[in-house]
């Protein structure tokens, strides 16, 4: 059992489950495991009933292990609906089991992405809203705090609207706190089509997506699905730009560790300012930024993030393998286990020699005040034989 | 969490490393001795099944190391008892720690005699967990979660090139560090098992430590069984620390890998001592 369940009680353990279960067939995560069925009964009554019949439970006991493997996000979403819980005092199980529901709706696949991105979302299940309607009463009834939830998501509110004024109210929209740098709506021009896989279509009949950068002047950024990257300036024109992930020139949020920020949006904002002001200064080279021939293309082209999936940054015969880590979750340290086992196992060649151990920098970066709880992790370096630097990042 | 059980190979011994874990019988040790239904995979980072392991190291890409680990709520900041094996490619060595699954170490006399007698036996060495982690510290955030004052530690630069050049611990002054050789791992215990290969890379003189009276020693088939103390060293500091000086030298001292053969770091009466 997940150490994050342990210290729950079993009743309510049961309860979390299910309302995680239910929260994953929601929004279409699909599990395809056997019981699914049984499971999305056993969920619902979960919510309706807290003296939910043993049967179902056992079904439930019987298929943990699947169930947690499965649920990839398992400790950001136990973590997020705990810090509700916890924060807003919440003591009624159907409101905690409502709870987990709607973290796991949140934190899953495509309500992910509508949330963080603030994009007015067709695909996303009407769950979402109903799970906030029921929010909203629980919070009416005094049972809950909503704007703990509201915080810890980064949103305002999830409505269903109109948008082609044809009376039926046919989208629903995840209104973000402007806080955030992904929060935002993209105010697409006339002509523009948001296509219910969320991806956009241009006047032109071209696709793109959504790159999850900003510019400075917080314009959206579009990743072409043939490649490139524009934004929409204020006259509606597409104006062509490099890839923000290149020139590092998009939107950062004021903390990096603050509840909502994605781990993508970290990630990318440490690794520019870590190069920027540490590595490069130094003589490194970004392996971001390194041009590779293609045979295909008969020139030199842009590497991708599968070029080089474990270095970020090398000097002569020293690499460096930069990671971001909140030390207040809980899987990071077998991630992070795995991590080093991958650095110093995998063959990693400069010049056609291979790199020593030695020289395999693991460069971590943890929340103010995370540093010494990140320590646990030094002995595992150097039993494999890489080297292990731990800094703290903001703060 | 009290023992560690460490055990060097060559670095091809088991290019298949189900071959190890099945040598060992690990799987029915963890059952019978552990308790445990299922332990953590590091390498898909997913839980498994006990019974399940053998086939998941075999389905492995790679197929020559394994990770697993003890699902527990482990206070944090600590680690979890684990039973890990990888080759070390840059020493041409390959290591299986057995860490704090206590009952499967205290029962070793199923399972280790089987890896004695493997042709790339090099050696083994029992450990106090404890003791044997806060002798090897090297960075100050350890001494500083563990409650140790690192004030007055030998210090030295990590030789790593800007922005990653920062001072650490010198452990090459405490008694109990260990460090990874070509072809072998220096490390003292008070508990040890040297095989024909660990003589041939140090150099030692086998008869020369059989005669020492301070020890105990048991040649089993080419594999000498050393006693140099009751139990596990778990003191830098009296009768263990001299111990361990003793046999850092008496082991070490003739090995051309061995950058002071005098060991005079050790000389120097450094000790690790709690805030």
């Amino acid at each position: 059992m997940r150490n994050k369940l342990l210290r729950i009680p079993e009743g309510k353990r049961i309860a979390y489950l299910g309302a995680i279960l239910a929260g994953l067939l929601d929004t279409g995560a699909g599990l395809g495991f056997v019981a699914d069925v049984a499971l999305r009964e056993m969920a619902t009554q979960v919510l309706n009933d807290p003296d939910y019949q043993a049967a179902n439970i056992e079904v439930i006991k019987e298929n943990i292990a699947e169930i947690e493997n499965t649920i990839e996000n398992f400790d950001e979403i136990i973590d997020a609906a705990m810090s509700i819980i916890e924060t807003a005092d919440v003591n009624d199980l159907e409101t905690q089991a409502l709870i987990v529901r709607f973290s796991t709706s949140m934190l899953s696949g495509a309500a992910l992405s509508a949330a963080t991105a603030g994009v007015t979302a067709i695909a996303t299940p009407k769950i979402i809203l109903k799970l906030f309607d029921r929010l909203k009463i629980k919070a009416a009834e005094g049972k809950l705090d909503l704007d703990v939830v509201k915080d810890r998501f980064a949103i305002e509110d999830i409505k269903e609207i109109d948008t082609n004024n044809d009376g039926i109210k046919d989208t629903i929209k995840v209104e973000t706190k402007d806080s955030l740098s992904r929060s935002r709506l993209l105010n697409l021009p006339e002509g523009y089509t948001i296509l219910p896989d969320g991806t956009i279509k241009g006047p032109n009949q071209g696709i793109a997506f959504d790159s999850q950068y900003l510019t400075t002047d917080k314009k959206t950024i579009f990743r072409r699905q043939s490649g490139g990257y524009y934004y929409i300036d204020d006259n509606g024109i597409q104006q062509t730009i490099q890839s923000p992930r290149e020139t590092g020139d998009f939107l950062k949020v004021a903390n990096v560790w603050a509840p909502g920020v994605h781990y993508f949006q970290r990630g990318k904002q440490i690794e520019e300012h870590v190069w920027e002001f540490e590595y490069k200064p130094n003589g490194y080279v970004n392996t971001n930024k390194i041009k590779v021939w293609s045979d295909k293309a008969n020139d030199w082209v842009d590497t991708k993030s599968e070029n080089f999936p474990l270095i970020d940054f090398q000097k002569g015969q020293t690499v460096i393998s930069l990671k971001s880590v909140n030390t207040e979750g809980s899987s990071w340290i077998s991630n992070m286990q795995s991590h080093i086992k991958d650095l110093s196992k995998r063959s990693i060649k400069i010049d056609n020699i291979e790199v020593p151990k030695v020289n395999r920098i693991l460069d971590i970066r943890v929340e103010p005040g995370g540093a010494d709880f990140a320590q646990v992790l030094r002995r595992y370096a150097h039993e494999a034989g890489i080297t292990l630097r731990i800094s703290e990042f903001g703060g | 969490m009290k023992y560690s059980l460490i055990v060097n190979f060559t670095e091809k011994a088991f290019p298949k490393a189900y071959l190890l874990w099945e040598l060992a019988n690990f799987s029915q040790n963890l059952i019978d001795d552990e308790s445990s239904p299922s332990i953590l995979n590091i390498t898909s980072r997913k839980k498994i099944k006990i019974a399940n392991i053998l086939n998941s190291i075999k389905r492995d890409t790679y197929g020559d190391d394994f990770w697993f680990e003890e699902i527990n709520n482990f206070p944090k900041g600590r680690s979890r008892p684990s039973i890990r094996f990888s080759p070390l490619s840059d020493f041409g060595i390959s290591q299986l720690i057995v860490e704090g699954f206590d009952n499967i170490i205290t029962s070793r006399e199923h399972w280790l005699p089987k890896l004695l007698n493997h042709p790339d036996f090099i050696s083994a060495r029992l450990l106090n967990h404890d003791y044997n982690q806060v002798q090897n510290y090297t960075a100050f955030g350890q001494f500083r979660n563990a409650g140790l004052n690192y004030s007055s530690l030998i210090t030295k630069d990590n030789g790593l090139p800007a922005p990653c050049n920062e001072l650490m611990i010198d452990t090459s002054y405490h008694a109990g560090h260990w460090v990874f050789k070509a072809g072998y791992t220096e490390a003292v215990a008070s508990e040890l098992w040297l095989g024909e290969r660990f003589f041939n890379a140090v150099n030692a003189d086998k008869a020369q430590i059989c005669s020492c009276d301070w020890l105990q020693t048991t040649l089993i088939d080419n594999v000498l069984h050393i006693n140099a103390y009751d139990t596990p060293f778990d003191s830098d500091q009296g009768e263990q620390r001299e111990i361990q000086i003793k046999l850092r030298k008496l082991l070490f001292s003739a090995s051309s890998h061995s950058t002071d053969a005098s060991f005079a770091n050790l000389d120097e009466g450094i000790q690790i001592q709690k805030l």
